[in-house]
């Protein structure tokens, strides 16, 4: 049986919820004038312009909620210290919503943490650091002089 | 480069063979107004070094001879210099910059005037070598008997990013005129294609010629403080990495970051190495540059 729209309210509710409050330690709200209004929206970026309602989707067990979050960088995010830089975080929430109490719901997270990264200037433009092991399979494989 | 980087810190042959043209006065006091008159980086840097290595041979579709070293020919290295350092291009008949192209060279994530930089550099590290004032194209430079200064400059090369910049370093020591030295340290972004890696010493296998060399060494031998050139790495052997991926479930508002930690694989032992020069070390005598 497909899950009722009305549980489908309360999963976007709680996706909501979900990430401010998981992520509190990191990002805040941005609520300048500028910002995103309203600062947290179901939707997904791109040229197509889509409604709440064309973006969400349910199975019988699952329900799929992307969602954007107008923030700023204002606690220790991945070990680097608040830079303040606003910016807008982009994920999907999948959201095991089988169980009758909601308490007992798994949110299965995909978020572009490496565009936040990129957004608060990180870089990833770095030789990559292979183990011991790894840097042999990468000698083994890579082209080399004839 | 002549071979893979391995390590954080880079010097090898190239960078030994540009040291042995400087320790030249009077290759570095024609260098000097060759820079400064915009002369061609690449035809200043040695590259035509007979013992830099020799590309493999082929006749008739056959390999007759394998190479040896870094296994090019100084065109070849002309053109990785002007390509893939400076970003230039011969594709209307002569090398030039081209500034609009991005990324400059095979530098990732990077645009800017790196000739430029490095020029300035090179240009910077010689005139505090040979105590001159800042000079520009036309200046008169003393003859290379009545220098008054000559110290030696040492080239190195970090390539981890995310800029290309160049920082000239010195360190007098005594009044005689070759009390003291320069350090050219050139930080780059990383260059495509060559990882690092976090293991620091390598298994000396007589059956594999490649670190059997006596120029790879951990520990370095008791004597090699009297080498002329010594390079060395000191640090934990091997690291273990974990990466920890943020897509695992988990209940509300816990929310899981990505991240990778390195952990030394035995944090009880440090150990020295001094690596081998293919790999980005020195010649106990460095290399010089050979017509």
């Amino acid at each position: 049986m497909p899950i009722s729209p009305a549980i489908i309210v309360v999963v976007k509710n709680r996706v909501q919820s979900d990430v401010i409050s998981g992520l509190s330690s990191s990002f805040t709200a941005d609520d300048r004038a500028d910002a995103m209004t309203p600062v947290f929206s179901i939707t997904l970026a791109g040229p197509e312009d889509l409604e709440e309602g064309d973006v969400v989707a349910a199975s019988e067990s699952f329900v799929a909620v992307p969602w954007a979050d107008a923030c700023v960088h204002t606690g220790p995010f991945l070990e680097i210290q608040p830079t303040y830089v606003r910016f807008q975080l982009h994920g999907t929430t999948f959201v095991h919503a089988a169980a009758p109490d909601p308490d007992d719901w798994i949110y299965y997270r995909f978020i572009d943490f490496l565009c936040a990264l990129y957004n608060i200037g990180v870089s990833t433009n770095v030789r990559p650091a292979l183990t011991g092991d790894e840097y042999l399979a990468w000698d083994e494989a890579r082209p080399h002089p004839s | 480069m002549p071979g893979p980087m391995p390590y954080l810190l880079h010097k090898s042959a190239y960078f030994e063979i540009i040291e042995s043209l400087l320790d030249d006065p009077a290759v570095r006091v024609a260098g000097l107004q060759q820079l400064r008159s915009g002369h061609p980086l690449a035809d200043l840097l040695g590259l035509d070094s007979t013992n830099l290595g020799a590309p493999p041979v082929t006749v008739a579709g056959i390999v007759t001879d394998p190479g040896w070293g870094d296994h090019q020919g100084p065109d070849e290295r002309i053109r990785h210099i002007n390509e893939d350092w400076l970003g230039m291009s011969n594709a209307s008949g002569a090398w030039a910059k081209q500034p609009a192209a991005f990324p400059t060279g095979f530098w990732q994530g990077y645009q800017g005037d790196t000739d430029a930089i490095l020029r300035k550099a090179t240009i910077c590290a010689i005139e505090v070598s040979l105590n001159l004032p800042p000079g520009v194209a036309g200046d008169p430079v003393p003859a290379p008997s009545a220098l008054e200064r000559q110290w030696p400059i040492d080239v190195y090369w970090i390539c981890q990013g995310p800029y290309f910049q160049c920082w000239v370093m010195w360190r007098q020591s005594g009044s005689g005129p070759t009390e003291g030295h320069v350090t050219l340290l050139i930080a780059t972004p990383a260059a495509d294609g060559y990882p690092l890696t976090s293991k620091i010493t390598r298994p000396v296998d007589p059956t594999n010629p490649k670190y059997t060399s006596s120029e790879y060494a951990s520990p370095p031998p008791d004597d090699a403080r009297l080498f002329t050139q010594g390079m060395w790495v000191i640090g934990h052997g091997d690291y273990e990495k974990t990466v920890v991926c943020s897509t695992e479930g988990t209940r509300h508002a816990q929310v899981m970051a990505p991240g990778i930690q390195w952990r030394a694989a035995d944090p009880n032992t440090v150990v020295c190495v001094s690596p081998a020069e293919w790999e980005g070390g020195v010649l106990r005598d460095g290399r010089p540059y050979v017509p």
